[in-house]
């Protein structure tokens, strides 16, 4: 289980801005959510893995790792990937 | 220059080697000149390339004629982009951002079109350098002008000319049908916006426009390639990232990363604008071509008008407040320039326009948009400067319509710990309050400023800060120093912030450790340096090769002493056990006789944004004949975590509002209407001098990161963000204009002030 913070772009789909959703990875969460809402997971998935153009915010931790743990209390966001100089 | 640690935010860790400032590692061979910049390497046999350009700045290629060029004596190979590898439309995450490869392989030579004037064509290899450039000028190019767009905002409309036919507009709505020179929309929402107007008092909206900036590092791009005989490659090469070009030249010329090595040379400067290759892939086709070592050095006006600089952007920022002062609502809309190709830094800025407040209710929009002007790079906190500008420069206004002191105002508004971020994360603990306080509380701000023309202004800035990864070993040599092996190359003295970190863990001092930057075949991976990363990751790697080294330390010296390893004890670099007792140096001595080598190794990935903030407090005073700003008083504070190295966090805080303040007052690309820059020379492209600035005060803030063991977090981008806001703040107290558009030149100002009391 974790909370989903839905992208603006992508809340058509949901009819919300947050979902709770359950999973005990990224993967599986993202693998739930299309269950739900059928479309959702190749707005945000190329070729099985994350867009190379997203990053995920898992509590505090930023990574694109789909593998990373969550629990009932994780918030998941995406993110555009960043660049530093 | 006065520098200040902000007493009430100093960690209460006591370190023996952090916090100090030894003399840094390098020192001796920078300042006699005998560190070895990449044009210093002469290698047996070399030859040198030169790059036909483009002299449109839209063009069709229709033919290329090479014959000429390859008759003259002395040339030894041509090369165009048919000699690349036919590119794939793939896009890889460098860690640092990501890089469609079709993308950078047609920005390394042009195919079939010429997207910016100095778009790279051609090139050709030369006996040396002059005769290189003249066969150059023999490669025939026909081309076919066409249409070329140079404005963000002319460039997003439908009938703009389109720089690539079948960019659809990447989205995470439905994509659009048709194509158009919008390469990406994102969209950030929090809580209800037009309940967050509705709630404010006061609401201020306004356009915003920067001017597209260089970097401006003194060294261009070079780079010697060696495509061996038995298919290995070598570069030596000027880079923020010797693994990141290894990466992007495996993936554009289709081959392994083990056959290649990139050496990185000493570099002088890159902020950003050093990480994407340009002339690294033609010298090494070159050097396979001829078979013999190539080196291709780009001239200045090469370097301006065909690398990366930071965007030209379109802003408009919306911001509502109660007439108490709490901020109800923001809405951003914002553009930016990627240049000829998608991938520009609109991401970050759009995560950073509200980042320093806690907005309850909040809309942005951002637009990647392809115009005919070299592929824009990160600058520097990329991104974040842009932003920065509008939203402060509204911020500023909010407070003066609601007659509240600015940087009460923005305590009374700023990010905290628990703060949400309108593009969703929570900030864990981070240091803007302590800044806002530690300006309030400076000499500074303290002393009234007086006079005519005389303005002083304030500003916020963010920057996220980044981990990813890095590799060291570390090895005991039988004097008891250590030699420290790292691949995150050095820029502004990382080799010694790197080793005081390894030192303290070690109880040894800096000058005990010997730090080395080597190449590729020699490390493990290790991401760039940038991102204001390697202070804090390379130096957390550190740290576990020092856990590592103090391990197997302590199991010789039980071996030693004849005891079991659990019966050694280690405090201050001293170890202990079964009645005796060794400093680190005298047990290394004894190791090395009886024991096996001691080699430590640290490899980490944080995963984690540092988060750092910095506010500025400048004073200025306005010429109203000339319109030129002079800067009379410049304090920059900052959150640093944990300062390793005073100095170095000074010069960087110091570089970076130096480049701010560029930004600010001078610093533009000037287009003529055939898409020409006509200012590609530090002659014509106005960088702040010594003459330019005050001594730079600094004020370093420690709130430190709980993400590493001596609290570090990155300091070399945030510095350039408040600026140019600042600046703009200062000038409006000083003539009461209100500035929209950088740079705020000399004649902007002039006119603008001219325009107030003529009443135009």
């Amino acid at each position: 289980m974790a909370i989903v913070f839905i992208p603006s772009q992508l809340q058509k789909l949901t009819g919300t801005a947050q979902v709770e959703v359950e999973g005990d990875t990224v993967r599986a969460v993202v693998e739930q959510m299309e269950k739900q809402f059928p479309g959702i997971q190749q707005r945000l998935f190329e070729d099985d893995q994350l867009s190379p153009t997203l990053q995920l915010s898992v509590d505090h931790v930023m990574t694109r790792a789909l593998s990373t743990s969550v629990t009932p209390s994780t918030e998941i966001h995406f993110l555009p990937v960043i660049g530093g100089g | 220059m006065s520098t200040e640690v902000a007493p009430d935010t100093q960690t209460p860790a006591t370190y023996k080697v952090i916090g100090t400032r030894p003399v840094r590692h390098d020192s001796a061979d920078k300042v006699t000149g005998k560190a070895v910049y990449t044009d210093d390497l002469h290698v047996p046999n070399m030859v040198f390339g030169a790059f036909v350009r483009s002299p449109h700045a839209h063009a069709r290629i229709v033919s290329i004629d090479t014959s000429d060029a390859e008759k003259m004596p002395g040339v030894l190979a041509t090369c165009t982009s048919a000699d690349l590898p036919d590119p794939w439309d793939k896009v890889d995450n460098l860690g640092e951002g990501c890089v469609n490869y079709a993308h950078l392989s047609g920005n390394v030579l042009a195919r079939n079109k010429a997207l910016y004037k100095g778009h790279a064509v051609a090139a050709v290899a030369a006996t040396d350098s002059y005769l290189a450039q003249e066969a150059a000028r023999r490669i025939r190019v026909e081309y076919e002008p066409l249409p070329a767009t140079m404005c963000v905002q002319d460039a997003m409309r439908n009938d703009a000319p389109l720089l690539h036919d079948e960019l659809i507009t990447h989205t995470l709505d439905d994509k659009p049908a048709r194509p158009s020179n919008i390469a990406s929309h994102i969209q950030f929402e929090k809580g209800n916006v037009d309940e967050g107007f509705a709630a404010a008092d006061v609401v201020i909206e306004r356009e915003f426009k920067t001017a597209t900036v260089h970097q401006g590092y003194i060294e261009p791009h070079v780079s010697v390639a060696l495509w061996n005989e038995d298919g290995r490659l070598k570069i030596w090469t000027a880079t923020q990232g010797s693994f990141v070009v290894r990466q992007q030249m495996a993936e554009l010329l289709k081959m392994p990363v083990s056959q290649i090595t990139i050496v990185p040379c000493e570099i002088g400067g890159g902020f950003g604008g050093k990480i994407s290759v340009y002339e690294q892939p033609v010298a090494a086709v070159l050097s396979r071509k001829c078979g013999r070592p190539v080196k291709i050095m780009m001239q200045r006006d090469e370097v301006f008008e065909a690398t990366g600089p930071t965007p030209a952007s379109f802003m408009r920022v919306k911001l509502g407040a109660t007439k108490d002062g709490k901020l109800t609502a923001g809405k951003a809309w914002l553009a930016f320039d990627a240049g000829a190709f998608p991938g520009g830094v609109i991401g970050p800025g759009a995560m950073c326009v509200f980042s320093c407040y806690d907005l309850p209710h909040a809309t942005v929009d951002g637009f990647d948009v392809v115009l005919n002007k070299p592929k824009t790079q990160a600058y520097r906190a990329p991104g974040s400067t842009h932003v920065a500008f509008a939203t402060e420069c509204v911020i500023d206004e909010l407070a003066e319509r609601l007659k509240i002191d600015p940087i009460e105002f923005r305590l009374n508004n700023a990010a905290k710990e628990g703060t949400r971020r309108v593009d969703g994360p929570v900030y864990p603990r981070v240091g803007l309050v302590e800044c806002l306080q530690a300006i309030q509380e400076s000499d500074h701000w303290k002393t009234p400023l007086t006079g005519p023309n005389r303005g002083r202004g304030v500003a916020c800035g963010f920057w996220f800060n980044c981990g990813l990864k890095s590799s060291v070993t570390a090895n005991v040599n039988a004097d008891g120093t250590v030699t420290l092996v790292e691949g995150s190359t050095d820029i502004g003295g990382t080799r010694t912030s790197i080793a005081m970190q390894l030192a303290e863990t070690l109880g040894i001092t800096a000058e005990d450790v010997i730090p080395q930057v080597v190449d590729t075949d020699s490390v493990g991976f290790t991401d760039v340096t940038g991102g204001s990363r390697t202070t804090f990751a390379t130096g957390l790697a550190a740290h576990e090769a020092a856990l590592d080294i103090q391990k197997q330390m302590v199991e010789q010296a039980a071996q030693i002493w004849e005891c079991s390893p659990d019966e050694v004890t280690v405090a201050d670099g001293v170890y202990q056990g079964n009645g005796k007792s060794l400093s680190f140096k005298a047990l290394a001595v004894e190791a090395d006789k009886v024991g096996i080598p001691i080699v430590g190794r640290g490899v980490v990935d944080p995963q984690c944004s540092t988060n750092a903030f910095a506010v500025n407090l400048v004073d200025v005073e306005v010429d109203p004949e000339t319109g030129k700003v002079t800067i009379l008083r410049f304090t920059v504070c900052q959150d640093a975590g944990k300062a390793i190295h005073p100095s170095y966090v000074e010069g960087q805080m110091q570089g970076g509002s130096a480049q701010g303040i560029g930004w600010a007052l001078n610093e533009e690309y000037f287009y003529g209407d055939d898409g020409h820059m006509r200012n590609a020379s530090f002659l014509d492209y106005r960088m702040p001098t010594c003459y330019d600035l005050p001594m730079i005060d600094t004020i370093i803030v420690e709130v430190a990161n709980p993400d590493h063991p001596y609290g570090v977090r990155g300091v070399g981008e945030v510095p350039i963000v408040p600026p140019p806001p600042a600046i703009a703040n200062a000038i409006y107290r000083a003539t009461g204009v209100r500035f929209f558009e950088l740079p705020m030149s000399p004649p902007t100002v002039w006119n603008a002030i001219k325009g107030q009391t003529t009443g135009e």
